[in-house]
């Protein structure tokens, strides 16, 4: 006899396996700490890449008025500022970064949650069928 | 407005049944449009403009994750743009390795906005876009506009001086050139005022339909196309763009109507789909076919006497009920009849299994 209650759970949790239960599972292993400070280190590589082609790109868009100056140039004052702009670009990035994988952890944890309380409620049905 | 839910129920249910295939052929027309417009616009490598390639490139984006799909588009771009100018073709390079780096490293699941934007921009309504976004997705959709905005004007804008790119010219001009093109992206200030509107539409939206008010999606939409459309205008008048004003309000008005048809098929839709699963416990195989219920309820009328007595209490009728006044029928009654209270409806599943 096929036990509609139990067929309903199964379902749902395959529905669940098939969609996001992989990826899902790969985001657990991690703690939300642990988790948040990988994607920081990917955020980090990302913006720094970018911030040497803007740069780049800024340099060649003024090589003219770079060549004419580049001796009266401060240095000094320049590194200064190249680095306070990294600085603020990085720390933007990285403030957007928390916010978007805290809240898709959360909702990872959420999810599977339901889950387990699914394959506790399975695992239940069994027993009580094993009893009787 | 019953009669209204129950045609839309039959047409979902209808709907339903050939998703997969509907999705599919929705997905199909996209990356068609979206390599249709990219070739007439800048379809400079002859050999990329083939309708038959341009077919298999439409069928393969229908396969393939959307992001993927539009990093091919871009790497046809990328073509075409070398094939009228180096410079072209790195600023263009530039532009795609930045979007790429800052944006889809977070993945975004939008990126049918970005494939249909050419398609909407062709027909005269961009402006349904940031509202679909905001309506459909989450907040990024209003990166993910700004981002098609660029694209779309660094494409016209390479398109609209062609001529002036594409000339043989010596070296020492690789720089002028090179100016040129960024000025052009820096300066659009139609683009600018174009994706201000688009981002800011796309996050009021986002954050109105996620109100717990009555009818949140249609005053999103109201209210996204009233800001998009100020904004437009705004800008216009401060920075001169030339948008034709007559334009700006027909297509936000067309996007009006689209939304508002999107809304009211999607409205509350938790976009579970039809599930095909298969499982196996001791004594079974399970194939099941999940289908996601829609349930309209049928309008309630709850009749309310009024007692005309002097003593009737005023306030928290719940914790003293007046004799003659019915109890409310469920937790959601708020007095106003049934009308909206599909807002929380659940959704739930069918089953059938087969051997």
């Amino acid at each position: 006899m096929i036990n509609e209650q139990r067929v309903k759970l199964m379902t749902r949790m395959a529905i669940y396996e098939k969609n996001s239960g992989a990826e899902d599972e790969r985001t657990n292993s991690y703690f939300l700490n642990d988790y948040i400070s990988g994607q920081f280190l990917r955020s980090f590589i990302c913006v720094t890449i970018s911030f040497i082609i803007i740069a780049g790109v800024y340099g060649i868009y003024n090589f003219e008025e770079l060549m004419l100056t580049v001796y009266s140039l401060d240095l000094k004052a320049l590194a200064i500022r190249i680095i306070a702009a990294y600085a603020v670009f990085l720390a933007g990035y990285l403030i957007i970064t928390f916010l978007v994988y805290s809240v898709r952890y959360l909702k990872m944890r959420k999810r599977l949650e339901q889950y387990y309380r699914d394959l506790r409620k399975l695992a239940a049905s069994y027993r009580e069928e094993g009893d009787r | 407005m019953a009669a209204l839910f129950e045609i839309r129920e039959k047409i979902i249910t209808a709907c339903r049944q050939y998703e997969s295939l509907l999705m599919t052929a929705v997905r199909f027309l996209a990356v068609l449009l979206a390599t249709m417009y990219i070739n007439g616009r800048i379809g400079y490598m002859d050999t990329l403009t083939s309708p038959l390639l341009m077919l298999i490139i439409a069928l393969i984006g229908t396969l393939i994750p959307g992001n993927v799909t539009v990093a091919i588009l871009a790497v046809i771009v990328l073509l075409h743009l070398y094939t009228l100018a180096m410079e072209a073709a790195a600023v263009g390079a530039v532009l795609f390795l930045l979007i790429l780096l800052l944006y889809y490293r977070f993945s975004p699941k939008d990126s049918m906005l970005m494939l249909l934007y050419p398609a909407s921009f062709t027909l005269g309504i961009p402006y349904v876009m940031p509202i679909a976004g905001g309506l459909l997705y989450s907040a990024g959709s209003a990166l993910t506009c700004v981002v098609a905005i660029v694209f779309n004007s660094f494409i016209s804008f390479v398109a609209d001086n062609e001529k002036t790119l594409g000339q043989v010219s010596e070296e020492a001009d690789i720089i002028g050139r090179f100016r040129f093109l960024i000025d052009g992206i820096m300066q659009n200030k139609g683009m600018i005022v174009m994706a201000a509107a688009a981002a800011v539409t796309a996050l009021v939206v986002y954050l109105i339909r996620r109100l717990a008010v009555r009818y949140a999606w249609y005053i999103a939409i109201a209210v996204g196309a009233i800001l998009q459309l100020i904004i437009l205008l705004v800008g216009d008048m401060s920075f001169n763009i030339g948008l034709s004003v007559g334009r700006i309000f027909a297509g936000v008005l067309i996007s009006v109507l689209i939304a508002a048809v999107l809304g009211f098929f999607l409205f509350n839709l938790d976009y579970s789909r039809i599930e095909n699963t298969q499982f196996e416990d001791d004594d079974y195989y399970y194939y099941v076919k999940a289908v996601p219920k829609i349930t309209v309820k049928e309008a309630k009328r709850t009749v309310k006497k009024i007692s005309m007595s002097r003593h009737t209490p005023r306030k928290k009728p719940a914790e003293t009920p007046v004799a003659g006044r019915p109890e409310p029928e469920d937790e959601y009654d708020d007095g106003y009849g049934d009308f909206g209270d599909d807002y929380f409806a659940d959704s739930s599943m069918e089953f059938y299994s087969e051997d």
